[in-house]
């Protein structure tokens, strides 16, 4: 060990204690010492914080102890297959434990609507035998409805609407009957005109999450309004340059002009009491009775329900979530675990979807079809696609109900990047956009505004029954013309028509 | 060999290399208690912070303590105090480190901790409303919300968010505030209780950057009676440049803007609340999809009648694990 050179220096070393006793005492405080500090290594730290029982995860406890993992650093390289393990293992788990979805009860929110589904009157239901005729509004006799015209995601296209409905010959006096499947409002130019004219010519409507936004934005409006604006900045001068010099501080600027830039805001700023009065009563399902003349599906299900963006299979519809009729867009399946999909991005934030159809969306969206759920399988409504779209999961519900029991017809649109179609693909939607991450880009790519007319005929003119039809306008040049007009009869199983654009 | 040896049996030697020796694990173990467990990355990190605080920074706000007899700090004297955890909690366990050290006296049975938690939280949301104050819910309060509108039983604490810019006016206004809150104990009795809170705010709140972890608590709203406490975290746009349009709190939860605004008006423990627009997207973000699902948790079964967390028996609970 030690040169024997050194020991002339050191005298007297034969009078010490017992030599071995002293070793051994300083080589453990050695030791220590650097365990203590290697221990905390930052290096060595993320991997001895790493607990395998996923206790140390924050996520895995439903507790508000706040001390999850960092959200936004990606995991390490050599954490990705711990990750993996305890992700493993956490399924594995949850195959065990005991799930339900729609028993939960959160409190009411103050703009939920009188009424969650909503009866389309009896006069408005298209029928082709005038057995019954009905005093109307204006005094003239009428018989029962003509025609029902569902149109979706107007999104403050006044003049395209008003032009499909000239397309269509659309009388709200003799008979037809409009209705909107939410999100008339905001993205385009005047979300006040289309409220404006649905409510002048009486028409039906379910509430939208653009709806939705602009009621809660109206109320944001006011609570800052009460007592102190100066937070928010003024509200009277509106998007423009009012508040820039009466923040705080930066951040505070950056903050208020955040908010301030929401374009439901401006929309709710610029509807009347009454037009936000007539939103808030909207219901968010519209539930239409029966239709008499049908012989054929889809038309002869028992119910048809006009929502905006979805149902969940095998829930009432008085049960349905609020949020969920408005916001999905597919299912997904905790028990099965994610798919593929979500492998490498444990955290994919359900809401921030992307319109582009990449390759690996389309092939996971396959996984998703092949990982076909059992009948029982506890399904959660999510607002992204990563899990199933929720029209296959409804319509397979649908077809395995036994045909006495009643079918119900979801009319949906919503969702503006079809995925796979429906059969038939009745696909009534409007444009592409991009609900993006800026509120300013208004990107509406697609250029369709779509109406599904459903018509009764009787017998006299040619087969009787319920057909449907679909008829589109271009936005961008709504008086120039139309698309050609497509018809096709409704056929075998379906319990879902959306109302959407054929994928480009 | 024989002069290490002597050199070790050297009396003098010996006792210096061993203070020495205990010097250093003492100090480290200090260090390491203290810094969250990062002894030798200290120094970069505290180059780092300055770095950010050059960077505008929110509102500087000294304590009112500060303000009174003396000038208040410039930005930059400030970014110079060193950053102490200022938040001390009773103990280390998961129980005990949702008490505030300086109320704490002894942890509260599972029988009524959830009616002190319940007052803290009801007494927290009104004193913001009458004060004009956005606060919304958030983690598992958030979470506890969406199942039936109140406390989970087996939740320690109550989570709240505030904007920068309201963190930047409690800092400024209200920080140091006591506030009595009159509790219904007895609703059919109608027998009332004072209860008393403190509102404090971190003296780090208003610092933009992350920090060194300790004070990831930008304020807590404190039942002075049992210690316990509303953990009141801010969200600001923390950088930028790397992550733009993401607000987060010093914990590393980031939201954007839209995914919390417009705020939903709501209840909470009966009194009125707010939650973020995107609720169930924040949800599922921070505890995945389960927690909108599963029924038995932590010893409790969710039952769908009387839309509650029931506490299993002991039985029952080795049956589910």
């Amino acid at each position: 060990m030690a040169p024997p050179a050194v020991a002339q220096f050191l005298p007297g070393h034969r009078h010490g204690p017992s030599r071995s006793l002293l070793f051994l005492l300083l080589g453990g405080l050695t030791f220590l010492t650097l365990c203590l500090f290697t221990s905390h290594l930052p290096a060595l730290q993320q991997l001895t914080s790493v607990s395998p029982f996923g206790a140390s995860a924050g996520k895995s406890r439903m507790t508000s102890t706040g001390a999850a993992a960092p959200h936004h650093q990606g995991p390490s390289q050599d954490q990705v297959v711990l990750l993996d393990l305890i992700e493993h293992e956490k399924e594995k788990k949850l195959e065990n434990v005991k799930m339900e979805y729609g028993t939960n009860k959160h409190p009411p929110f103050k703009d939920d609507p009188p009424l969650l589904v909503g009866d389309l009157p009896q006069e408005h239901i298209p029928s082709s035998s005038p057995a019954s005729p009905t005093k109307g509004p204006d005094g003239e006799n009428r018989t029962n409805g003509k025609r029902l015209v569902v149109v979706g995601d107007v999104h403050g296209q006044r003049a395209a609407l008003k032009a499909l409905l000239r397309k269509i010959g659309f009388d709200h006096k003799h008979g037809d009957h409009l209705v909107l499947a939410g999100d008339m409002v905001t993205k385009g130019p005047d979300s006040k005109g289309v409220v404006k004219l649905a409510m002048d010519i009486g028409a039906s409507a379910v509430r939208g999450n653009q709806e939705d936004k602009v009621l809660a934005a109206a109320r944001e409006i006011h609570r800052f309004s009460v007592d102190d604006d100066s937070r928010l900045g003024p509200e009277a001068d509106g998007d423009g340059e009012g508040g820039a010099g009466k923040g705080d501080d930066d951040n505070g600027e950056a903050e208020t002009e955040a908010r301030r830039k929401d374009h439901a805001r401006s929309v709710a700023r610029s509807l009347s009491r009454a037009q936000l009065a007539w939103l808030r009563s909207l219901p968010i399902i519209l539930r239409i009775g029966h239709l008499p003349d049908a012989t054929s599906a889809p038309w002869n299900a028992s119910t048809l329900a006009v929502v905006h963006a979805g149902l969940v299979p095998g829930v009432p519809l008085k049960k349905q979530d609020p949020w969920a009729v408005m916001n999905m867009r597919s299912l997904v399946y905790p028990r099965k675990g994610k798919g593929k999909k979500n492998k490498g991005k444990p955290h994919s934030r359900s809401n921030s979807p992307s319109d582009d159809t990449t390759p690996e969306e389309a092939t996971t969206e396959l996984d998703a079809l092949t990982l076909a759920p059992d009948a029982d399988a506890v399904a959660v409504p999510i607002d992204g696609r990563d899990g199933e779209p929720w029209s296959h999961a409804w319509n397979r519900h649908q077809n395995t109900l036994p045909p006495s029991t009643p079918h119900t017809l979801a009319i949906y649109g919503h969702d503006a990047k079809a995925g796979l179609q429906v059969t038939p693909k009745v696909d009534i939607s409007p444009y592409y956009y991009t609900p993006s991450s800026s509120p300013s880009i208004r990107t509406i790519h697609g250029k369709q505004l779509t109406a599904l007319v459903i018509e009764a005929r009787s017998s006299s003119e040619g087969g009787g029954g319920v057909r449907h039809r679909i008829e589109q306008v271009d936005c961008a040049d709504p008086e120039v013309r139309g698309m050609e007009d497509e018809e096709e009869e409704g056929e075998g199983e379906i319990a879902s028509v959306r109302l959407m654009p054929e994928p480009s | 060999m024989r002069p290490l040896a002597a050199l070790f049996s050297n009396h003098k030697v010996l006792l210096l290399l061993t203070v020495l020796l205990v010097l250093s694990a003492i100090l480290s173990t200090a260090a390491v208690a203290r810094g969250g467990g990062q002894p030798f990355s200290f120094y970069v990190q505290q180059k780092q912070e300055q770095q950010q605080q050059q960077t505008p920074l929110s509102q500087q706000t000294p304590s009112p303590q500060e303000n009174q007899g003396q000038k208040a700090l410039s930005e930059g004297q400030r970014a110079l105090i060193p950053e102490y955890k200022y938040f001390q909690e009773a103990g280390g366990t998961l129980e005990l480190a949702h008490y505030d050290a300086r109320f704490f006296t002894a942890p509260i049975p599972y029988t009524t901790h959830r009616t002190i938690l319940t007052h803290l939280i009801r007494s927290y949301l009104t004193t913001f409303a009458s004060l004009n104050l956005e606060t919304w819910l958030a983690h598992g309060t958030l979470l506890g919300w969406y199942w039936n509108g109140r406390i989970m039983p087996w939740d320690f604490d109550v989570d709240a968010q505030v904007s920068g810019t309201t963190l930047a006016i409690l800092a400024e206004q209200h920080n140091g505030s006591v506030h009595t809150y009159t509790a219904h104990t007895n609703p059919t009795t109608g027998q009332e209780e004072n209860r008393t809170y403190l509102l404090d705010v971190n003296p780090f709140a208003t610092r933009v950057g992350w920090g060194r972890g300790e004070n990831f608590i930008d304020a807590r709203w404190i039942d002075v009676e049992t210690g316990m406490f509303v953990d009141i975290t801010g969200l600001v746009e923390r950088d930028p440049r790397g992550q733009p349009g993401v607000w987060s709190c010093k914990n590393y939860h980031g939201y954007r803007p839209e995914e919390l605004f417009p705020l939903r008006e709501t209840e909470f423990e009966g009194v009125p609340a707010m939650v973020p627009w995107e609720y169930e997207g924040v949800l599922v973000g921070e505890y995945g999809e389960k927690s909108l699902v599963v029924t038995e948790w932590e010893g409790h079964r969710w039952d769908p009648d009387s839309k509650e967390w029931v506490k299993m028996n002991e039985t029952e609970t080795e049956e589910v694990l």
